[in-house]
């Protein structure tokens, strides 16, 4: 039970991505709400959600999505591992900045994984569409920092509404 | 046996999932369920693209509702200038799709979008026809009056991506529709507009003139408009001069699109 809002919600969010997001923002600053879902589900402690939320929202994106299909599978599931195993292991600092820095780190890993995942995607589907265009960089940068400023609001309404610090909120065991 | 720690495990499992479902994908083993979840989520991506991108500003209010009135209004006289040129036999300005189709006698698959890129740095639409419909890649889409929005990239069994004109990667050979020998190819810039190049220096070209397609591309007829020249660029001692040009269409109010799928 436990896990049906943030099932639901990540449920929302990903409809949100698909369908809504591109219908009502600008494509340079549309905020791509399901890797800072992700992440932030991540490193609130549900690991096992986040990444079958991972694989479920790659799945469906991919589906919809012009770029080689896995492209933004592998890139989620790698960058929820990635983001994991750093969190354990290299930053074991569990202030604000860090958390931060590891959301802005995922996010740009997930755009790097798109990357090269949908060049190699295009070796078995050559007809698909290439993420790399002028400007590209532009947009992944806006689209970064968007992400970031999204997950710290997130974060400070949580923890408004929680009535908890931040440190409890991420002082689990990975 | 190799004892792995457990979540050593758990991270090969899902390396394992993800390459089975790739794989499977580009196997084909997985298109029964693709088309389940396409056809479950279409209606919603169908009902967003409706309620989000009208054709017509709900609320006309106020001097910027105005003015984007304005704007759709010569955008819609351009096209319909741009047919009494091209269309051979097109006495009346006939601005429904259908009627331009008739009259240009070509046939197609009109689709509605159901979902739009995500990437920021793409600029496609994603429709609900596919290849069941006659659709195939490198198709033209074009909206009422043979206005030109995109390209087929690729098509499925119920879906098809049209990548729009002015996506960077798009390109098409262009003419201008009073001078026929001034042609170029015409591609998209950074989403927001096209620029035609490879135009020759001794070809006269003006602001103002309208681009349409010179017929040399596989699948696109002749005739079908692309944009509207804004800015000409002129380098003296150079072979070729290139143009800014602007497009028609508003891509954020696109919800309906039709897929040529026979040309003369």
């Amino acid at each position: 039970m436990r896990r049906l809002l943030p099932t639901t919600i990540l449920g929302a969010v990903l409809l949100v991505s698909i369908f809504v997001t591109p219908n009502v923002s600008s494509p340079l600053l549309s905020p791509g709400l399901l890797t800072p879902s992700l992440l932030l589900i991540l490193l609130l402690g549900d690991t096992r959600l986040a990444l079958l939320g991972a694989l479920i929202g790659g799945f469906t994106v991919d589906l919809f999505s012009a770029l080689p299909f896995g492209s933004h599978l592998i890139a989620y599931v790698a960058t929820i591992t990635a983001t994991r195993w750093i969190f354990r292991t290299r930053i074991t600092n569990r202030s604000f900045l860090a958390f931060l820095s590891l959301v802005s780190l995922g996010t740009i890993l997930t755009h790097v994984l798109i990357l090269v995942a949908s060049h190699l995607g295009r070796l078995l589907d050559p007809q698909a569409a290439s993420i790399l265009a002028n400007g590209w960089w532009f947009g992944f940068v806006l689209t970064d920092v968007m992400r970031t400023i999204v997950i710290a609001i997130i974060v400070y309404v949580t923890v408004r509404l929680s009535g908890r610090t931040y440190a409890t909120l991420v002082s689990h065991e990975f | 046996m190799v004892d792995r720690p457990p979540q050593r495990r758990t991270s090969l499992i899902i390396g394992g999932l993800v390459a089975a479902v790739v794989s499977l994908h580009y196997l084909g083993a997985l298109e029964p369920i693709e088309r389940l979840v396409i056809r479950a989520l279409s209606p919603i991506g169908r009902w967003t693209t409706a309620v989000l991108s009208p054709q017509v500003p709900a609320d006309a209010t106020g001097s910027a509702s105005q003015l984007a009135a304005r704007d759709q209004r010569i955008a819609e006289l351009s096209v319909e200038n741009a047919q009494l040129r091209s269309a051979l036999d097109a006495a009346t300005a006939a601005t429904e799709q259908t009627r331009f189709l008739t009259a240009q006698r070509l046939i197609g698959v009109t689709g509605s979008i159901i979902t739009r890129s995500a990437d920021p740095t793409t600029e496609f639409v994603t429709i609900d026809r596919g290849t069941a419909t006659g659709i195939q890649v490198d198709a033209p889409a074009i909206v009422a009056g043979g206005l030109v929005v995109g390209r087929v990239i690729e098509a499925t069994n119920d879906t098809a991506h049209v990548l729009l004109s002015t996506d960077n990667r798009s390109s098409f050979t262009g003419v201008s529709a009073k001078s026929p020998t001034a042609q170029g190819v015409v591609s998209g810039a950074r989403g927001l507009s096209l620029t035609m190049q490879l135009i020759p220096q001794s070809e006269s070209i003006a602001v103002g003139d309208l681009i349409v397609t010179a017929g040399s591309d596989a699948g696109v007829p002749r005739g079908l408009i692309l944009g509207e020249v804004d800015r000409i660029e002129r380098q003296a001692g150079a072979l070729f001069q290139s143009a800014s040009l602007r497009p028609l269409y508003q891509a954020a109010r696109l919800n309906v699109v039709t897929i040529l799928t026979k040309t003369p």
